[in-house]
């Protein structure tokens, strides 16, 4: 195809996406077509619209998914996002248990631990609206109480990180420890820091690497994006931690219906794989849609990302549980008590007015050319 | 509280592109040019400068009837303070002058 072949096609490319736009952005894509026109050499022209093309092809689905979710406007903020995301990853995890022929009453408790955790969010303004001396308190405690599972916890093949509440076994690192990373991306104090060294001490009692690895994961993010001392002095004590979990052997097997579930929902049928990775990637929508906006919003939300994307990996290639998904309520309430940290929306943009359209050239009136006045007969 | 939002590099680029053009306008491809940032990066960060009020736009009137009006930029009042407290880091700059070269 001739180049001159192509960047009609460019072009033709540059047309769709006028319609591909929002009608506030449709402009610019006006914009890339009519400086590509003025590009004299072909090559360079096509490059160009090319390169702009596909940039302004995600500006454009990003800004139309904005719209469609009322992410834009701040109708919906993050919290919220996070909370229609878990529920839709518990109910595909429901079905998922439901044709893997897991028990009702695991069904039940990834039901029942959605409302709880669901009940928690809705509280979560309260728990935002502590004052920092009561959110340093409930830090230190919170890493206690990851220390007392470490030391007195229920064991199994030389692990420790359940205790037993009745029947159930819960595991309170991947309750309390995203929460409190998130306590810590929302305000670096030097109590969240106390209580993140503890809690990195009582990650290196035990091989639980998946937890101790989304904790570097968390606070590489927020010194990547936020450095103080705080933040580098967790992240040496975090990474101390996740050495030392590797250094440990784990001997534990893997559970049915909690570990593996990616792996085995495949095996069941491809539309359920398909159907479990897209709840898995559902978890970090709050990330996607809100990394990128105000400061302290992404921050927040980028460490969100980063903790449990690192979850997700852990039960993709270990022996560890399959967050929401699989069978188990502590991951479900463990999201959405980190959730509970999150900002309830983001400040909301100012909405441009529909843009200006080009203005039209002239154009030679080629109709009166064609057809020249003529005296009327007679 | 006013908070100040840190800029990528190839924003600080641009945004240096466009101070020193304070007064006059500039075309897309002449800042791509300029600034050797790419098409794919350039517009949506223009976007974003002109959602932030830092940009102002305007549909320049052909100079040869039959070719399209073209998309003209300058920065605000507003874009020239940010653009002066963001400038370009000593590393940028000279990867700059170094695509500057290449092309």
């Amino acid at each position: 195809m001739s180049r001159r072949a192509l960047r009609k096609l460019s072009d033709a490319m540059l047309v769709r996406m006028v319609g591909l736009a929002p009608a506030y952005m449709r402009n610019w894509a006006e914009a890339v077509r009519a400086e590509a026109a003025a590009i004299a050499d072909d090559g360079e022209a096509l490059r160009f619209a090319a390169g702009a093309g596909s940039g302004l092809a995600l500006t454009f689905i990003k800004a139309r998914l904005n719209d469609a979710l009322g992410l834009a406007s701040g109708r919906i903020g993050p919290r919220r996002l996070a909370a229609l995301a878990t529920t839709a990853a518990v109910m595909i995890g429901v079905i998922h248990l439901h044709l893997a022929g897991a028990s009702p009453s695991m069904i039940l408790v990834n039901i029942a631990s959605l409302g709880v955790g669901l009940a928690l969010l809705g509280a979560a303004g309260a728990w935002r609206g502590l004052p920092d001396h009561g959110r340093s308190i409930a830090a230190i405690i919170m890493a206690g109480l990851l220390v007392l599972t470490s030391l007195f916890g229920v064991s199994s093949h030389g692990v420790v990180r359940w205790v037993a509440a009745g029947p159930l076994l819960v595991q309170s690192s991947l309750i309390l420890l995203p929460a409190l990373l998130m306590m810590f991306a929302r305000k670096a104090t030097a109590a969240c820091t106390a209580a993140l060294v503890i809690a990195a001490g009582a990650m290196a009692m035990q091989p639980d690497r998946a937890m101790a690895g989304a904790m570097v994961a968390g606070i590489a993010m927020l010194w990547l994006l936020h450095r103080s001392r705080n933040v580098t002095i967790v992240l040496a004590a975090s990474a101390s931690g996740f050495v030392a979990t590797l250094v440990q052997a784990d001997n534990l097997p893997p559970v049915r219906f909690t570990e593996g579930v990616f792996t085995e929902t495949w095996q069941v049928h491809p539309l359920l794989g398909i159907a479990v990775a897209s709840a898995g990637a559902l978890l970090l929508l709050p990330a996607a849609a809100f990394g990128t906006g105000d400061r302290d919003c992404a921050r927040q939300c980028a460490v969100f990302g980063a903790v449990w994307l690192a979850i997700i990996l852990a039960a993709l290639i270990g022996n560890y549980p399959t967050p929401l998904v699989g069978y188990g309520g502590s991951a479900i309430i463990g999201y959405l008590l980190s959730a509970c940290m999150l900002p309830p929306r983001q400040p909301a943009r100012d909405r441009l007015p529909p843009a200006a359209k080009p203005p039209v050239p002239p154009q030679p009136d080629i109709l009166a050319r064609l057809f020249p006045k003529q005296t009327p007969c007679g | 509280m006013t908070r100040t939002r840190s800029f990528s590099p190839a924003a600080k680029q641009v945004l240096a592109a466009l101070l020193d053009r304070s007064g006059s306008w500039s075309h897309g491809y002449d800042l791509a040019k300029i600034t050797g940032v790419r098409s794919g990066t350039l517009y949506p960060l223009l976007i974003r400068l002109e959602e932030r009020g830092l940009l102002e736009t305007e549909w320049q009137p052909p100079a040869d009837p039959g070719r399209p009006p073209r998309h003209i930029y300058k920065l605000t009042a507003a874009g020239i303070e940010v653009a002066r407290a963001n400038p370009v880091d000593p590393v940028g700059a000279d990867r700059s002058s170094l695509r500057e070269v290449r092309t």
